[in-house]
C-alpha cells in the first residue's frame, strides 16, 4: 500500500531517468522504484535511457504482496562513457518475470545486481540480454536467488559481442539456491561472441547452500532449517549494503523476512 | 653496457615515460626508486621490448646495439632478462618441458650444443634444491596455483637456465618472507660477476639490505629524477619520494 | 585450397561408373538392397525400414548450424563393398596425401586410411592382438560380419541405446548404416592396450554411416580409439555415424576419436553411453574438419554411483562451423559427471558450445560440472555458448563455468621474453590450452593433434 517515493511522480511512460542532487558517492544521479501494490498489471515494454557521461544508480525493489503475476519488460539505453549500476530484488508472492534488454555502448562501466526469491508454486523467470555495441566498456552481472516451496526458476541470459565492436569485457555470476526439496530450476547462460577482441567469462551455479557452510552455522548451535535461513537472509543482506546509501526504510522490512 | 637516450614512451595514448635518461655499465648495481605510478616497471617492460609500450623517441642501446625495435625474443636471446613483477600463468605447459624449451633456444643463440634432456633435469634439480623449490612444480603448468614468492622463484630459476648478462628485477622482494628473499638474493648474488649489470625495480628497500647496489636513482612522473649512491636510500628512509 | 577442384575431377572420373551402380537419395528399394545385399536376418530389415519411415515422419533440427547446403537427394546412401575397394592409390586427392606427408604418417597406413589397400590385415602386430583378445573372449569385429556370427547379442543391444525417434539423423542412420565395429568385452575382463579401429578386420567402408556398438560387461574394462587425425575423404559430404556404448555395473570404458573430415562435409554423428552402477564413462574427443559438425556425445547416468566425463576439444578455421557439446542425464542418486570442452576459433570459423545437463528428481546427492574455454584468433571468429542446465532435485549441485577471448597479450610478453619468438609462443599457449584432452589420447594423436594446431595456424 506504500506510495511510490516521490521522485516516481517525475517519471513518464517512456523513459525513466532522474536526475538528483548529488548525494550518493558515486553515482550524480539515481532512479528508485517500489512497488508492492496489489493492483500493478503488465507493463509495456519501458525504455530506460542513461545517457553519455552519466553516473546513475538504478534501483528497482518488488515487494509484498500483488494480485497479478508481475511482468517487467525494460530496454535499456546505455550511452557512451557512462557508469551505470542497476539493483534489482524481488521479493514477491506471486510469480514474476523480468526481462531485461540492455544495450551497451563505448567506454562505459556497467553493473547489475538482482536477488530475488520465489516459494509457493510460482514460476519465475528472469531473461536478460546483453548487447555489446562499442567499444572498452565493462560489465558485471550477478544474479542470485533462492527458491522455495515448489518454486521453479526459469533463467535466460545472453551476452552477445558485436563483430565490429573492440576490447569490451564482461563477467556474469549466477546463482540460485534450491531450498525445498520440491524446487527447481532451469537455467541457460548463453554467450554470442563475434569479436575475437573480447573478453568474456560467466558462471552458474545452483545449488542448496554449500554443505560446509550449513555444517559451520550447525556447530555454532543452529539447527538446519535457522543455518538456511541465516545463510538466505545473507544474500539479501549483501544485496542491502550495497544500497544502504539510500536509506530506504521499506528495506528494515527485509529483515522481517 | 647498456644506455637509455632521454626515453618517451606512451602506453594507450598516454605519456608514461617522459625522456629517461640512463646508464649501465657492467659490474654494475643500479637500483631505481620510486612511488607507485612513476613508471618503474614500464621503463623494466620497455627495455624487455613490450610492444604495448610504445617509444615515442629516444634511444635504447644495448652493448652498443641499438634495440629500440628489436622483438622482444631477440632481445633476450641478446642477454637481457626481465624477472616479471607478476609472471603469466600458462596453463598446459609443464615446467619442466617449458624450461627444456629456454635452454635449447638459448643454446641455439648461442651457437652451442644444448644438453641432453638428462643432462639438463640433472642440472635444473640442483637449481631447484639451490632455491628451495620442490620438484613437484616441475610436472605442474607454468606458474599454475604457485603463491607470488613461489613464482619469483621460479623467475630466478629461469634466469640461471638463460644466464643473461642485464638482469632486470621489477618488484622482486614482493610477495617474498624474509627467508625467501635472503634465498633469492643469494643466489642472484652468486650469480652476479664483473661482466654483468643488475638493474633492481623497487619501491620498498627490503631487497637492498640484500643485494647492495652501487648506484640508487630515484624515478618519478616518467623521469629519472635524483641519481646517487646508496646513502640515498636512507634519505628516502627518512622523507619519503615527495621530498625532492 | 584447392579442395574443391580436386573434388570436382574426382567426380569426373567416377561419375560415370557411380550413376551406374549408386543410387543417390533415399528409398524403401536402395534400403531394401543395402539388406538384401549384406543378407541381413529379417528383424534388421524390418528396423531399417522402421527407420525409414521415422526419417520421413521427422523434420531437420530447428536449431544449430544451417544445414540448407545439404542436399539428401544428391546423397549416395551405399556402396557395394567390393566396388570401394576399387579405388586407388592415386585418385586419392593431392591434398590429402600432402597432408598424410606433413602429418608423417607411412604411405602404407596412408594407403589403408583412405581405404584403398588392404596391407594392414596381414601385418603380424594384428594377428597377434586378434589371438590375444580371442583367447579372453572379446570380441572385436567388423558389425556386418558380427551381425551373422553374434546374431543374438547384436540383436539384444542394436539401436536400444539411440533410439531411430531421437532425431532425423539418427532415423536416416538406422535405415542404411553400414559397416561400423562391434566390441564385447566380457564380464572382469581388462584390456590395458587402447583398440584402435583399424585392427579390425574390415578395409572396405565410405565410413559415412558406420555404426559402433560397444558392450563392457560387470567389471571390464577397455579402451576404444575411434577415427584418425589424418582427413578422412569420403565419396560423400555427409557422416551420420552412430555410436553406442553400454557400460555395465563397475565397468570402465573410454572412447577416444579425433575427428578430421574434409573440409566440405557434414559430420553430424550421434554418440551415446549408458552407463550403470558405479561404472565410469569417458568421451575424449578431438574435432578438427569437416565444413559443418554437430556432435553432443551423451551419456545417461541410469544407476546410483555412474559417472561420465567428456573432455573435448573442437578447431574452427574458415568456413567452418564446429557446433559441440555434451549432454549428461543424472537419472539416478550419487551420480557425477565433469565436462571440459576447449576451442580454438581461426578467421572466418564458427565454434558452439550446446551443452545440456539434466539432473531429474530422482538424482539425489549429485554432482555435475561443466567447464568450457574458447580461444578466438583473429577478427572474424565466431564463439557461442549455450549451456542449459535443468535441475529438479536440491541435493544435488551443478557448476558450470566459461571463457571466451583471445591469447593474452601479457602471456605472450611472458614467453618471448625468454627467448622464445611470438609464433612459437602462440602455439605453445594454443597446445597447452588444449593439453587436458592431448594428454589423455594416445601419444602418436596427441602428437598429431598438436601437429595439426600448428598446421592450421601456419595455414
Amino acid at each position: 500500500m506504500m506510495q511510490k517515493l516521490k521522485e516516481q511522480k517525475k517519471i513518464n511512460s517512456e523513459t525513466c531517468k532522474i536526475d538528483c542532487s548529488s548525494f550518493v558517492d558515486l553515482a550524480d544521479s539515481y532512479t528508485i522504484e517500489i512497488f508492492n501494490e496489489t493492483s500493478l498489471r503488465n507493463e509495456p515494454i519501458k525504455k530506460v535511457v542513461i545517457n553519455d557521461g552519466t553516473k546513475h544508480d538504478y534501483i528497482f525493489l518488488l515487494l509484498g504482496s500483488y494480485s497479478y503475476d508481475f511482468i517487467q519488460n525494460r530496454k535499456i539505453e546505455i550511452g557512451d562513457n557512462a557508469s551505470v549500476n542497476f539493483y534489482y530484488c524481488f521479493l514477491a508472492e506471486k510469480s514474476f518475470t523480468l526481462n531485461l534488454e540492455y544495450n551497451i555502448r563505448s567506454n562505459s562501466k556497467v553493473t547489475h545486481n538482482i536477488v530475488y526469491q520465489t516459494k509457493g508454486n510460482q514460476q519465475s523467470s528472469v531473461n536478460e540480454v546483453f548487447n555489446y555495441l562499442g567499444k572498452n566498456s565493462e560489465g558485471q552481472f550477478i544474479c542470485e536467488g533462492v527458491a522455495l516451496d515448489e518454486a521453479r526458476v526459469n533463467y535466460n541470459s545472453t551476452i552477445v559481442v558485436d563483430k565490429k565492436t573492440l576490447k569490451n569485457k564482461a563477467d556474469l555470476n549466477m546463482k540460485l539456491h534450491l531450498l525445498s526439496k520440491s524446487s527447481s530450476g532451469a537455467v541457460l547462460p548463453a554467450l554470442a561472441i563475434k569479436s575475437a577482441s573480447a573478453q568474456i567469462s560467466h558462471s552458474a551455479k545452483i545449488y542448496n547452500f554449500t554443505k560446509e557452510n550449513v555444517d559451520y552455522l550447525m556447530t555454532r548451535g543452529l539447527n538446519m532449517h535457522s543455518a538456511n535461513v541465516l545463510l538466505k537472509t545473507g544474500i539479501f543482506k549483501v544485496f542491502i549494503n550495497k544500497i544502504k546509501k539510500y536509506n530506504l526504510d521499506v528495506l528494515n522490512s527485509f529483515y522481517a523476512n | 653496457m647498456l644506455k637509455i637516450k632521454n626515453l618517451k614512451v606512451n602506453i594507450e595514448n598516454k605519456e608514461i615515460l617522459k625522456g629517461v635518461i640512463l646508464n649501465i655499465k657492467e659490474g654494475e648495481i643500479i637500483c631505481i626508486m620510486g612511488p607507485n605510478g612513476s613508471g618503474k616497471s614500464s621503463l623494466a617492460s620497455t627495455i624487455m621490448g613490450n610492444q604495448k609500450y610504445r617509444v615515442k623517441s629516444g634511444e635504447i642501446i644495448y652493448k652498443k646495439n641499438i634495440i629500440t625495435k628489436t622483438s622482444v625474443n631477440h632481445r633476450a636471446s641478446a642477454g637481457i632478462f626481465l624477472a616479471h613483477q607478476n609472471p603469466s600463468e600458462i596453463f598446459g605447459v609443464d615446467l619442466i618441458s617449458y624450461l627444456f624449451e629456454i635452454h635449447k633456444g638459448y643454446s641455439k643463440a648461442k651457437n652451442i650444443k644444448a644438453l641432453s634432456v638428462f643432462d639438463f633435469n640433472e642440472k635444473v634439480k640442483v637449481y631447484m634444491k639451490d632455491l628451495q623449490i620442490d620438484d613437484e612444480f616441475l610436472q605442474r603448468s607454468l606458474n599454475f596455483g604457485l603463491s607470488g614468492g613461489e613464482k619469483k622463484k621460479i623467475e630466478i630459476l629461469q634466469m640461471l637456465i638463460l644466464q643473461p648478462e642485464l638482469i632486470i628485477l621489477d618488484e622482486i622482494d614482493s610477495g617474498l618472507d624474509v627467508d625467501a628473499l635472503k634465498l633469492i638474493a643469494r643466489v642472484i648474488n652468486k650469480y652476479f660477476d664483473a661482466k654483468k649489470a643488475i638493474l633492481i625495480i623497487t619501491h620498498s628497500k627490503k631487497i637492498l639490505s640484500y643485494i647492495k647496489p652501487t648506484r640508487v636513482a630515484i624515478m618519478k612522473d616518467g623521469r629519472i629524477q635524483k641519481s646517487g649512491d646508496s646513502s640515498l636510500v636512507a634519505l628516502i628512509e627518512k622523507k619519503g619520494f615527495n621530498n625532492e | 585450397m584447392n579442395n574443391v577442384k580436386i573434388k570436382k575431377n574426382i567426380h569426373q572420373i567416377d561419375e560415370v561408373e557411380y550413376s551406374k551402380k549408386f543410387k543417390k537419395g533415399l528409398s524403401k528399394a536402395v534400403v531394401e538392397s543395402v539388406s538384401a545385399d549384406k543378407k541381413e536376418p529379417q528383424w534388421m530389415l524390418e528396423h531399417r525400414l522402421e527407420c525409414l519411415q521415422i526419417f520421413n515422419e521427422l523434420e531437420l533440427p530447428k536449431w544449430g548450424p544451417t544445414l540448407s547446403d545439404l542436399n539428401l537427394n544428391e546423397i549416395v546412401y551405399y556402396a557395394k563393398t567390393s566396388d570401394a575397394k576399387a579405388r586407388k592409390w592415386e585418385d586419392v586427392p593431392v591434398e590429402i596425401k600432402d597432408t598424410f606427408d606433413a602429418l608423417g604418417i607411412l604411405q602404407a597406413e596412408a594407403k589403408y586410411l583412405s581405404g584403398v589397400g588392404a596391407q594392414f590385415e596381414s601385418t603380424v602386430v594384428y594377428h597377434k592382438l586378434k589371438k590375444e583378445l580371442e583367447d579372453r573372449g572379446v570380441i572385436f569385429l567388423d558389425l556386418d560380419s558380427a551381425l551373422r556370427s553374434h546374431e543374438e547379442i547384436v540383436k539384444k543391444y542394436f539401436m536400444k541405446c539411440i533410439s531411430p525417434r531421437l532425431h532425423k539423423f539418427a532415423a536416416l542412420h538406422g535405415a542404411v548404416w553400414s559397416g561400423g565395429t562391434f566390441l564385447y568385452v566380457p564380464k572382469g575382463v581388462k584390456i590395458v592396450d587402447p583398440l584402435q579401429a583399424y585392427f579390425r578386420m574390415n578395409s572396405a567402408n565410405m565410413g559415412q554411416f558406420e555404426h559402433t556398438l560397444i558392450v563392457v560387461e560387470e567389471g571390464a574394462e577397455a579402451h576404444y580409439i575411434e577415427g584418425c587425425s589424418a582427413p578422412r575423404w569420403g565419396v560423400n559430404s555427409l557422416h551420420a555415424g552412430c555410436v553406442e556404448v553400454y557400460v555395465e555395473k563397475s565397468a570402465h570404458f573410454r572412447y577416444s576419436s579425433v575427428e578430421n573430415w574434409s573440409r566440405d562435409a557434414y559430420n553430424l554423428n550421434t554418440k551415446r553411453a549408458i552407463i550403470k552402477k558405479d561404472a565410469h564413462m569417458e568421451w575424449v574427443g578431438g574435432n578438427f574438419g569437416s565444413q559443418v559438425t554437430m556432435l553432443y556425445p551423451c551419456s545417461v547416468l541410469v544407476e546410483p554411483g555412474a559417472s561420465a566425463d567428456h573432455l573435448g576439444v573442437a578447431f574452427a578455421g574458415r568456413g567452418q562451423n564446429q557446433d559441440t557439446g555434451a549432454k549428461v542425464i543424472h537419472a539416478a542418486p550419487n551420480t557425477s559427471s565433469n565436462v571440459v570442452s576447449k576451442s580454438i576459433t581461426r578467421n572466418g570459423g564458427i565454434s558452439t558450445y550446446r551443452g545440456e545437463v539434466i539432473i531429474l528428481p530422482v538424482a539425489r546427492n549429485s554432482i555435475s560440472n561443466v567447464k568450457c574455454d574458447a580461444i578466438m584468433l583473429g577478427d572474424n571468429s565466431e564463439s557461442n555458448t549455450y549451456p542449459k542446465i535443468k535441475i529438479e532435485n536440491n541435493t544435488s549441485s551443478v557448476t558450470h563455468e566459461a571463457t571466451a577471448g583471445k591469447l593474452n597479450e601479457t602471456d605472450i610478453f611472458y614467453l618471448t621474453s625468454r627467448g622464445i619468438n611470438e609464433s612459437a609462443a602462440r602455439s605453445l599457449i594454443l597446445n597447452g590450452f588444449i593439453n587436458p584432452i592431448a594428454k589423455e589420447l594416445p601419444l602418436e594423436y596427441a602428437v598429431e593433434m598438436n601437429r595439426m594446431v600448428e598446421l592450421e595456424l601456419i595455414a
